[in-house]
């Protein structure tokens, strides 16, 4: 059973690179008891513990220690992952396609020998751009290579066109920074200060990453060391055979998880705006197949690759998946190979989701990576969404992609200085049917970060925060409505200039998506006020709250815009996506609405545009007037003629309920055909149809979806109704004319 | 209750949540029974009363503190609801943490209609940028007085640098409610980080009122009974508090149990001449793990409080879900034990409480460890059969083994998971479990410790004579002290040739006189005072505290603490890691005072001359070795230099001592037992 990632290129990146190599051990499988086999799964676990104390204690680095990019483990022969550390999931996918590469490279020439480390960078051998780092270290027994351990971080510069890799103009992954493809960087245990050297001196901060190899090489050490303890204690059959056991329960969890869950086929989509280069719209689609206990994530109907730096690469894609399913799938299961061994992936080589060499891909890991996540956790979603037990981990789209801030120039001590803001991970979750989404949970991806301080930044870099807060409305709106970002305005602080790099997508094109019903999050917002009156404020000792009342030039920014400089008297001030909402806004209690503005997570205007809830002065609900607005935006929804009718005479309460919509609507079997109903009890659709055609659609203008949402000329948006209750299902974000997406398909 | 004569004596009454002060006085009128005096008479003889607390500790699960009122700098009124992004996930369980749906974001401490944004700002070297507006500020805490606060936490931007707006602050709440309870972040956590500070400032003006109101009625009890000695309260940070202090720290209490234990440790392991102790505390739902290296417990200057954090330095005990509650459960054919907890209720099977989910505990009765009739010297009774039944048809029959052999594979595993965390914790802080000797404390701590410290690489287990009260016994040895701490942020620029070029050594004169100022103010001349500066290396996380000479600095003492700490530092990330070349950064001065407290010296027992017997014996099963007869000893009728060669089970009145097959078992010079474990492993 070995991973079925299907590869539709000749020469990409893939997971089937290599046969079982001679140089792996091979073994027959234990019986291992219980009480062994869960003795050493725990020390599997605490070794992969150590080995990520032993990172951070050598590296110090904050984006080791507290925004916790990297991760750790433990892999068999071949690359299977057997232990990962629950930091940067992206990670995770990355080391194990790394172990192939190097066994695919590196087997005849240089060899693979007991005491040897390899380092990789290259993003089409299975990094996922050229910042994040590889150390991978075999692990012999008798001469046999039984398993690896890998530790992956991001470095602070890698060289390049720019300080820190992020390069908006590159137009070839080699203008983006050194690529190191598989090399020897320990000997038999000799390190090769030749390779050390050359490659830390390509960096612009050569000490910093020798400290994060030092690190990661420590961490594979204490892997081997501790693996080799465990192995003499309990014998190598013994040990493998848990490893492979592992993966083998967490397959067989999986399995289980998914034959109790209705066969469907279920679609997302969302559009990544601008490229680097020029604002254009490129689609990231995923159809997901689940049938029995396999799932087919197919992503062929995505665009292809771009110009710019915003492509993932095959390792990417494979990143962006599993960090999708992790939390959604296996939140109670050990997270390892087991989880991906059910899953094939199909895309196209050449495809912005599978990029081919030379593309450009470092923003890709913000870029289409995340968007890749987002959509494989909007369509996982769905499916869980279609059982009653299993819709508590169906989740709206969480924030949908930061937007970088990344500044070069001197400090407020005169040195020179660079790097990226780790702010901008004050971001929102989506929402559950059960609850609100997370306000400022953090980065999804992440399992536990971090953000620094404002007087941490304050202390680094040259900056004044006027304000940092929690963005009202940014989340989406919903019966639960997505959890709120934090934003933040600075000025300059102790220097004269700073050069500034930004680059987001979901600036124009609302990317996290709410669901059955649930709004789309705001979209990345910035504001960039030069030659501002602002000091004169702080002067008279005002402090800003928001941009009202500065004076100054505002600078319209695209997503990703060229280099800017940031002066003495200009204001900056950003808010990022959010997480979507869960179900139709009308269905909140207006009460939560009335609370939430009082909160300030939503402002009045939006109460009454979208929630339907007018407030009384003292912020209390009016609820004659909010009946009147609530009915006033049913009718609106029930305005329009759905495209097809259904048949008459055909009542389906009382029928068989086979599957969920969400909360919102079911499957029901009735006189041997299957039909859509709407909760209120309205038969909507054939289900072999796209209920959208027979649903009454809106189109909704930004402003309609929140006041934080900006629409891409080439976009729509569109929300569907049914016409009878007037419950808002769903809401599409599509290019202009095009049919509604058939979301979810029942083959049960 | 300690005598002169070095007696130790241990007794304890139920705590009575509604007014704690009874629990306290039922427990004195137990320990005066057990001298043979009146409550009254025993509390007008003591000469020195301590006392140990979890009632911040209950207000603060419970959100039961006081109604409390914010004040920060405009336009950051969100500190606390962004958290540095953390709410969703700080304070929850390992395990639960990838259960992304399973998140919630906590109670706040302050809800958002209490908080109020004053006009003002401060930059990172202490420059006003903004002064505050006065009048703002005023109407803000007639605002937060007319909304019903009874205390109010202040703090604003970078106050540890500048406290002049802080200050003005807490002087105009003094003018406008003068009863209200006031924390200055400034003056309780002088330090760089405005969530963490917010943080702590908050939780403790939250507790102070509590805590005030408590320890004053605690206070009048006592002394009600001429009692004129100095009371103690136990604090997280390393020693006891005099009463009067504790409501303005009350955020020090939270963590206070554990630190007890571990100060308890460490003040046992200076009478044993130990300095290098791992401090193990199994109860009913955790195992706790504290470190003593040269001497000293390990602080850490943040630490998870609930789900919010606390940024006062405080002993670092980090537990997991392994106690004799921890349940074991079998899913698809694969055994795990803990971390659900079955708590005391309803407990283990055993209890006959309802619980049917075999437990650690249920585990050790099964295979004959825990006697079912002599549990917590027989005060209470467990029922063997539901043990059995529980880990039969729970364990056994899912996994196709026989009972015994689930009950010590349950055993097995849960011992692994304590060794694991043994090792983790040690290596963390940079050190080798193996140079450690293991303190076994806790009421199932002892019971286990034969075999995980052994796992864990550790030679000798030390089960204190005061294990079941050996936080208690902390707070009675514990020496007073406070720590406190000023911000210096001063820093050597990366590529320094001399620190001392770059460092104002007056300013760190200056902030070391202030710091060891307030030591005296608060504990008087007679304090004993430890100095420390914390660094770091720029851009780096990792901060360290290094000890600072008594003296003036000079600018050769400047040079040399860069060298010390270049040196601990590799000391504890490991060689070659230190980063000196992107610069030093000096940021807190921080004076650690302590005072020791009346403490009778301890007094060496009688040693045994007799051989010691065992009360009987009976068939113990240990892991892949099946049943031993095993003999079984009261512990109590022991005597220092007596031997006990295991197998064997020490039983005592608050818990049950194994002595693996093999180990060797000596009653010292005071009565503790020491386990040599070396003898059983290759």
């Amino acid at each position: 059973m070995h991973a079925q990632t299907k590869d539709l290129t000749a020469g990409v990146a893939g997971a089937t690179l290599h046969d079982i190599s001679d140089d792996a051990y091979r073994y027959t499988r234990q019986d291992v008891d219980a009480i062994t086999f869960e003795v050493i799964r725990h020390r599997l676990l605490a070794i992969t513990d150590e080995q990520a104390a032993a990172l951070a204690a050598a590296s110090g680095s904050p984006l080791v220690n507290e925004a916790t990019d990297f991760n750790t483990g433990l892999y068999r022969a071949e690359g299977e992952i057997v232990t990962m550390g629950r930091t940067v999931m992206y990670h995770a996918a990355s080391l194990s396609e790394m172990v192939k590469h190097v066994i695919a490279d590196c087997s005849v020439d240089p060899g693979i020998h007991p005491g040897d480390v390899f380092i990789v960078n290259h993003p089409y051998k299975g990094a996922l751009h050229a910042p994040d780092f590889g150390l991978l270290a075999p692990i012999f027994v008798d001469g046999k290579r039984i398993g690896w351990t890998g530790v992956a971080a991001h470095q602070l510069d890698v060289g390049g066109m720019v300080h820190g890799g992020f390069a908006s103009h590159a137009t070839d992954v080699r203008q983006e920074g050194m690529l190191v493809p598989p090399l020897k960087l320990v000997d038999g245990g000799k390190v090769r200060n030749d390779v050390w050297a050359m490659i830390t001196g390509m960096s612009r901060q050569p000490t910093n990453m020798s400290l994060d190899f030092k690190g990661m090489m420590a961490a594979n050490h204490v892997g081997i060391k501790r693996m080799n303890e465990t192995i003499e204690q309990y014998g190598i059959d013994t040990v493998l055979s848990v490893m492979d056991g592992v993966i083998d329960l967490s397959e067989a969890r999986l399995r289980k998880r998914l034959s109790e869950l209705p066969d469907g086929v279920f679609q997302a989509q969302t559009f990544l705006d601008h490229d680097g280069q020029q604002n254009k719209l490129y689609r990231i689609h995923v159809t997901l197949t689940k049938l029995g206990d396999k799932l087919t994530f197919d992503y062929t109907q995505s665009s292809p690759q771009a110009p710019g730096f915003v492509n993932a690469t095959r390792t990417g894609l494979l990143a962006g998946i599993y960090s999708g399913m992790l939390p959604i799938l296996g939140y109670d299961i050990p997270w390892n190979q087991g989880l991906f061994r059910q899953i094939e992936v199909i895309a196209h080589p050449g495809s912005i989701v599978s990029a081919e060499f030379p593309a450009p891909v470092s923003q890709g890991p913000l870029g289409t990576m995340w968007l890749i996540e987002v959509t494989a956790t909007e369509a996982l979603s769905k499916l869980m969404a279609t059982d009653l037990a299993a819709m508590r981990e169906s989740q709206a789209a969480p924030a949908s992609g930061p937007d970088l801030f990344n500044v070069s120039g001197r400090n407020q001590y005169g040195e020179p200085t660079g790097g990226v803001f780790l702010d901008q991970t004050m971001t929102g979750g989506g929402a559950y049917r059960h609850r609100d989404g997370i306000t400022v949970q953090g980065q999804r991806n992440i399992t536990a970060g971090k953000t620094p301080n404002v007087e941490s930044l304050e202390l680094l870099m040259p900056v004044l925060y006027l304000y940092r807060k929690i963005i009202g409305d940014s989340g989406g709106a919903g019966r639960n409505r997505g959890g709120l970002s934090a934003g933040a305005a600075y000025i300059l602080h102790g220097t004269e200039k700073l050069n500034v790099l930004t680059a987001c997508h979901g600036y124009e094109s609302p990317t996290s998506r709410g669901l059955f019903g649930g709004h789309p999050s705001g979209c990345n917002r910035r504001r960039l006020l030069k030659n501002t009156n602002v000091r004169s404020f702080l002067e008279r000792g005002i402090m800003p709250t928001s941009l009202d009342g500065i004076e100054g030039d505002e600078i319209t920014l695209s997503a990703k815009p060229p280099l800017f400089d940031f002066g003495l008297n200009d204001v900056y001030e950003w808010g990022p996506t959010a997480g979507g909402g869960w179900g139709d806004p009308l269905a909140r209690e207006p009460e939560r609405v009335a609370y939430d503005v009082t909160l300030a997570a939503c402002h009045s205007d939006t109460a009454r545009a979208l929630y339907g809830v007018a407030l009384t002065p003292d912020g209390k609900v009016n609820e004659p007037a909010t009946e009147i607005l609530r009915n006033t935006i049913r009718a609106r929804r029930l305005a329009s003629t759905p495209h097809k009718r259904m048949a008459e005479g055909i009542d389906t309460r009382g029928a068989e309920v086979t599957a969920h919509y969400g909360d919102q609507a079911q499957f029901v079997k009735h006189q041997g055909t299957a039909y859509l109903r709407c909760q209120c009890g309205h038969t909507l659709a054939p289900a072999s149809d796209n209920w959208k055609d027979y649903a009454c659609a809106t189109n909704m203008a930004a402003g309609d979806l929140g006041p934080r949402v900006t629409l891409h000329e080439g976009l729509e948006a569109t929300g569907y109704s049914c016409p009878a209750c007037a419950q808002l299902l769903d809401v599409d974000v599509k290019l202009k004319g095009e049919a509604p997406l058939f979301d979810i398909a029942m083959t049960t | 209750m300690l005598s002169d004569q070095g007696d130790v004596r241990i007794v304890k009454a139920p705590t009575t949540p509604e007014n704690r002060t009874q629990g306290v006085l039922d427990a004195m009128a137990l320990a005066a029974e057990e001298v043979g005096l009146s409550l009254e008479e025993l509390v007008g003889r003591l000469a020195y009363f301590a006392h140990g607390t979890t009632a911040a500790t209950n207000a603060f699960i419970e959100r039961k503190g006081a109604k409390t009122g914010l004040l920060t700098t405009q336009g950051f009124a969100d500190i606390l609801r962004i958290q540095r992004s953390t709410s969703g996930w700080v304070g929850m369980a390992h395990h639960e943490i990838s259960h992304f749906s399973a998140r919630s974001t906590p109670t706040p401490i302050v809800p958002r209609e209490l908080i109020a944004e004053i006009p003002e700002r401060v930059d990172f070297k202490g420059d006003i940028i903004a002064a505050m507006d006065e009048e703002v500020a005023r109407a803000a805490i007639r605002g937060l007085v007319a909304q019903g606060v009874q205390a109010i936490a202040i703090c604003l931007l970078w106050s540890f640098r500048n406290p002049a707006h802080e200050q003005r602050l807490a002087e105009l709440v003094a003018e406008e409610a003068p009863d209200v309870f006031v924390t200055v972040s400034s003056t309780l956590v002088p330090v760089l980080g405005e969530y963490e500070r917010t943080s702590t400032t908050s939780i403790n003006a939250y507790l102070g009122p509590v805590i005030h109101h408590y320890i004053n009625g605690l206070e009048a009890s006592i002394r009600k009974f001429d009692y004129a000695g100095p009371i103690s309260i136990m604090e997280s940070g390393g020693g006891v508090l005099p009463a009067s202090e504790a409501a303005f720290q009350a955020a020090n209490l939270l963590t206070s149990g554990p630190a007890g234990g571990v100060l308890a440790s460490q003040k046992l392991g200076e009478l044993l001449g130990m300095k290098n102790i791992l401090t193990a505390d199994m109860g009913g739902t955790s195992f706790d793990v504290g470190l003593i290296v040269n001497g000293r417990p390990l602080l850490e200057s943040v630490r998870e409080e609930g789900r919010f954090h606390v940024a006062l330095p405080s002993i670092k005990v980090t537990a997991i879900g392994s106690g004799g509650g921890s349940i074991a459960r079998v899913r698809e054919g694969h055994l795990s034990v803990g971390p659900e907890s079955a708590g005391s209720s309803p407990g283990p099977a055993c209890y006959g409480r309802g619980g049917v989910e075999p437990t650690i505990t249920d585990a050790d009765i099964v295979l004959g460890i825990i006697d079912p009739q002599y549990f917590l010297g027989g005060r209470m009774k467990l029922d063997r059969e539901l043990s059995l039944q529980a880990i039969r048809t729970q364990v056994a029959e899912p996994l196709g083994m026989d009972v015994y052999e689930a009950a010590a594979g349950i055993r097995e595993i849960a011992n692994n998971q304590m060794a694991d965390l043994l090792r983790r914790v040690t290596l963390r802080s940079g050190y080798d479990p193996r140079q450690f000797v293991l303190f076994a404390y806790g009421g199932a701590g002892a019971t286990h410790a034969h075999q995980y410290a052994s796992i864990a690489g550790i030679s000798k287990v030390v089960v204190p004579t005061t294990a079941s009260g050996h936080s208690a016994y902390g707070s009675v040895t514990a020496d007073r002290h406070r720590s406190f701490s000023f911000a210096v942020g001063q820093h050597a620029p990366a590529k320094f040739k001399r620190a001392a070029d770059h460092i104002d050594v007056n300013a760190l004169n200056a902030a070391f006189a202030h710091v060891e100022g307030r030591c005296k103010t608060t504990l008087g001349d007679q304090v004993q005072i430890q100095r420390f500066i914390d660094m770091r290396f720029r851009q780096q996380v990792h901060q360290i505290g290094v000890e600072v000479p008594d003296k003036i600095l000079t600018a050769e003492d400047v040079d040399d603490l860069v060298d010390r700490f270049e040196a601990q530092y590799e000391v504890i990330f490991g060689a070659n890691t230190a980063l000196r070349i992107s610069g030093v950064e000096f940021t807190v001065a921080r004076a650690e005072g302590n005072v020791p407290v009346h403490r009778p010296q301890a007094t060496p027992l009688p040693r045994g001359t007799t051989i010691c017997e065992p009360i009987g014996s009976r068939p113990v099963y240990f892991y892949r070795q099946g049943f031993q007869d095993t003999p079984v000893y009261r512990a109590q009728s022991l005597q220092p230099g007596q031997t006990v060669v295991g197998p064997a089970i020490l039983e005592r009145s608050d818990t049950t001592i194994v002595v693996g097959p093999g180990q060797r078992a000596e009653v010292e010079l005071y009565g503790n037992i020491i386990i040599d474990l070396t003898s059983t492993r290759n």
